[in-house]
């Protein structure tokens, strides 16, 4: 039961008459007749236990898009519904309105649609459905509330996807087939062709020239078919915010702009999101079915308060592959008391395969560095370079161990890692 | 991304009927009910407090006079409790078989209307007049002070023959003006009396002092009772007025705000407290439950990096953060001058020297060998060091 601002005013009503008769039995009479119109008016009201309820909620949406649920509500009664529904969702499902006045003639069915633009990756669930049935004065409400539960997943928003094209540029110039058609800067051969004005005289083919009369150049290819294994770190670190976005997140980004760039290099992709189990793992795709693959596998996964357990990474790349491959772990790397895990299993990836650490750092750490305005500020300071200094100490290990590392702020970090591959694969290192 | 739809049918009522909301609810409200009763009992069953009005004859408290109102009734005299004036008038009518007693503890009457109670009834006893009072309605008798002892009858008056000694107090009375109208009873050493009988003609007004003797605490002590009975179980009728501030409202033209306020007043604010409740009602109802929503751990990544700054200030250690701060200027200072970061201290003094035409020995002791001794020397210090930086890079790479 749930009283309307009408019941209030009616009841507040109640002064008139009392004032105009100054009679105090007046109170009595009028709270009677209040009570019996409120009574009434509440048996007239639809009751919400006869209604029947359907929810039609979309399957997934990407993070920072809008999407629409709606609600079918179908009265079966003789009676005239008239309700304020609230759509339950959870609050990061990001529900623009959810209190809305409905009205649903006898034996009718009405649509509400409710706006949702969901603020966090995961499932989001909608759990039920609460009405509040009025009487035809709306003075009083039947309030119930059922369970009509559904859900829909948020997608990571994969916001570096506009990186994309220009990368995607660089690579077919690795690969000649621009226009430009410069030297292949890539290892494999390709091909024998003409030569035409502006090719490198470097890449004459002597040989194949003295057999025709005209000049024949090489061509060169970048490598195609290498595996790549993304390895991102779920355990404790990754739960820290930097800039406002969770490392693991900055991970995801990192890992769906590689992929995507790896795929239409024509490498295969493994992904993997590991802390002491798989949470999440897509191989053996390629092409769109890859991206998509990849997030609705990351959709769910949050970062677990447990440390990384490094030394099942190799077994996990082993499973993942044979051959060589570039093994991207995209963790943290920032205190030499906590990489020792990383430090301690990098030689057994680093002798077979090419290695990349990616981490995220925090820009705040170098702002610190710089402010020495009060005596706080210089402690903190002097922690800042502390902290640097771990950081470089950690990345000056992780190279003589044989792998590289690719560690920038968050909004820097999808490119850098988007880079460092093209230039591994203009090197010919995969 | 894909919107693809999917349908959700299945529903369950989650409100409970009010049915089963009434059974759940009824454990709760039986305890409360049982919990009140419990404590109504005890309340009784303990009695109470020592408190209560004095003097008060329907009052079972020490200082009432419940018991000595019983026990008149039992001998047959007509106890009747009035608390205004007209009532008291009223009761007395004009028999002249009844006895009066009053008191005006509370002042609610005015010196007229003690004057006028005294001169009501055959008998009247006025139990601890006030000095102005005293002087209305008795001016040959005054006030002389408070004294507790107990004190034994010393007069010849029928009325104490039977009740030697008796409990003294509150108040005595000293007679100024003796003559044979006068009878002073119970006195002490002081000349003061507990009880006065002034002889009128139609009246005799007798001053009570030893109050505390009529009282539910002390009647059964000495002679009160026996004092008590012959005080006021003379006549057949005894009329006992407590005066009550219904008194006041008749000794002058002042009114009540309930009277003077219209008729509405007070139904009005019944209403506005209904409605304000209702209001409460309607604003406070929620909306159905809350929806449950895990929220994925925080964890803020610079929270190592304060909480050793805080290490560092709390153990002062300002050679270990300077040291920190010096490592920092020279790895940049190394980079900004086209050194691998592992270059050594003295590679970099030797090289910066020259471009910030500084001699080798202050930047030594500067990046190597200075210890702050306090924080305004390590301020200091840090702050030289950003300088030399803003120097190399001035030089280097000039904007």
């Amino acid at each position: 039961m749930a009283l309307s601002g009408w019941f209030v005013a009616l009841l507040a009503l109640g002064i008139v008459p009392i004032v105009v008769t100054g009679e105090p039995f007046v109170l009595t009479l009028w709270l009677l007749f209040v009570i019996v119109v409120g009574a009434i008016d509440l048996l007239l009201a639809v009751s919400v236990r006869s209604l029947r309820f359907e929810r039609i909620a979309p399957d997934r949406v990407r993070l920072g898009e809008t999407t629409s649920s709606t609600l079918r509500i179908t009265n079966p009664t003789r009676r005239r519904l008239r309700a304020v529904v609230r759509d339950g969702w959870q609050p990061s499902a990001g529900a623009h309105t959810n209190r809305v006045p409905l009205t649903v003639p006898s034996r009718e069915r009405r649509e509400l649609n409710t706006v949702l633009t969901p603020v966090r990756r995961g499932t989001r669930e909608a759990a039920h459905v609460t009405v509040r049935s009025y009487g035809p004065l709306r003075l009083i409400a039947r309030q119930t509330t059922v369970s009509v539960p559904s859900s829909f997943t948020v997608l990571p928003p994969f916001n570096s996807r506009k990186h994309l094209p220009s990368r995607l540029a660089r690579l077919r110039e690795l690969d000649g087939a621009t226009s430009v058609m410069i030297r292949g800067q890539g290892t494999e051969f390709d091909s024998l062709r003409d030569y035409v004005r502006g090719d490198d005289v470097r890449s004459i083919d002597w040989r194949a020239t003295a057999r025709r009369s005209e000049l024949v150049v090489r061509t060169w290819r970048p490598e195609r078919d290498r595996r790549v294994v993304i390895v991102v770190d779920s355990g404790r670190t990754s739960a820290a915010r930097i800039e406002d976005e969770p490392r693991i997140d900055t991970a995801f980004e990192s890992a769906l702009l590689l992929a995507a760039l790896a795929s239409s290099a024509g490498d295969h992709v493994d992904f993997m999101i590991y802390d002491r189990r798989v949470r999440a793992r897509v191989q053996g795709a390629s092409g769109p079915d890859l991206l998509s693959k990849m997030v609705n596998s990351m959709a769910p996964v949050q970062p677990e308060l447990i440390e990384m357990d490094w030394e099942s990474v190799p077994g996990l790349v082993r499973q993942a592959t044979t051959q060589r491959a570039l093994v991207v772990l995209a963790t943290t790397a920032e205190s030499p008391g906590g990489s020792l895990g990383l430090l301690a299993m990098l030689p057994q990836l680093t002798a077979k395969h090419t290695v990349v650490v990616a981490s995220v750092t925090d820009p705040s750490i170098a702002d610190a560095t710089l402010d020495r305005s009060t005596r706080d500020s210089v402690y903190l300071a002097g922690a800042a370079e502390r902290a640097l200094l771990d950081q470089s100490r950690v990345a000056a290990a992780i190279n003589q161990l044989g792998a590289s590392v690719v560690s920038r702020r968050p909004s820097e970090l999808p490119l850098a890692l988007a880079d460092h591959y093209i230039a591994l694969k203009a090197a010919g290192k995969l | 991304m894909s919107d693809t739809q999917v349908t959700a049918t299945e529903t369950t009522v989650l409100t409970p009927r009010i049915g089963t909301t009434a059974k759940r609810a009824l454990y709760w409200v039986a305890g409360s009910i049982l919990v009140v009763l419990v404590a109504i009992a005890s309340l009784n069953l303990a009695g109470t407090a020592v408190e209560g009005p004095p003097l008060d004859p329907t009052s079972a408290y020490e200082a009432g006079t419940q018991a000595l109102a019983e026990v008149l009734r039992d001998q047959g005299v007509d106890v009747v409790v009035t608390t205004t004036l007209d009532d008291t008038r009223a009761a007395l009518g004009s028999s002249d078989d009844s006895t009066l007693f009053f008191t005006n503890f509370e002042a609610y009457l005015s010196e007229d209307q003690v004057a006028e109670a005294t001169e009501l009834a055959v008998t009247v006893v006025f139990a601890d007049p006030t000095l102005t009072e005293l002087l209305r309605v008795a001016p040959e008798v005054a006030h002389a002070g408070q004294n507790a002892d107990a004190v034994s009858a010393s007069c010849s008056a029928p009325l104490v023959a039977q009740a030697p000694d008796i409990t003294a107090g509150p108040s005595n009375y000293r007679v100024i003006e003796p003559s044979a109208e006068i009878t002073a009873c119970y006195g002490n050493d002081d000349d003061g009396y507990g009880l006065i009988v002034l002889d009128r003609g139609d009246t005799e007004l007798r001053i009570l002092g030893a109050t505390d003797a009529l009282s539910n605490g002390a009647i059964t002590a000495a002679d009160n009772a026996a004092f008590a009975l012959r005080l006021l179980g003379e006549h057949e009728t005894l009329v006992w007025y407590t005066p009550s501030f219904l008194d006041l409202a008749n000794s002058g033209d002042a009114k009540t705000p309930a009277e003077l306020a219209p008729g509405w007043v007070l139904p009005g604010v019944w209403l506005t407290m209904l409605t304000l409740l209702a209001g409460a009602l309607w604003r406070g109802r929620r909306f159905g439950p809350l929806v449950i929503e895990k929220l994925p751990v925080t964890v803020r990544s610079s929270e190592t990096m304060q909480g050793r700054a805080r290490l560092y200030e709390r153990s002062t250690a300002r050679l270990h953060t300077l040291d920190s701060l010096r490592i920092g200027t020279i790895r940049r200072l190394a980079v900004l001058c086209g050194m691998p970061t592992t270059a050594s201290v003295n590679d970099v003094i030797n090289r910066v020297s020259p471009l910030v035409g500084q001699p080798i020995e202050p930047l030594r002791q500067l990046l190597i060998d200075r210890e702050p001794a306090s924080d305004y020397e390590l301020i200091a210090l840090s702050d030289e060091l950003l300088a030399l930086e803003d120097r190399v890079h001035a030089v280097i790479r000039p904007a």
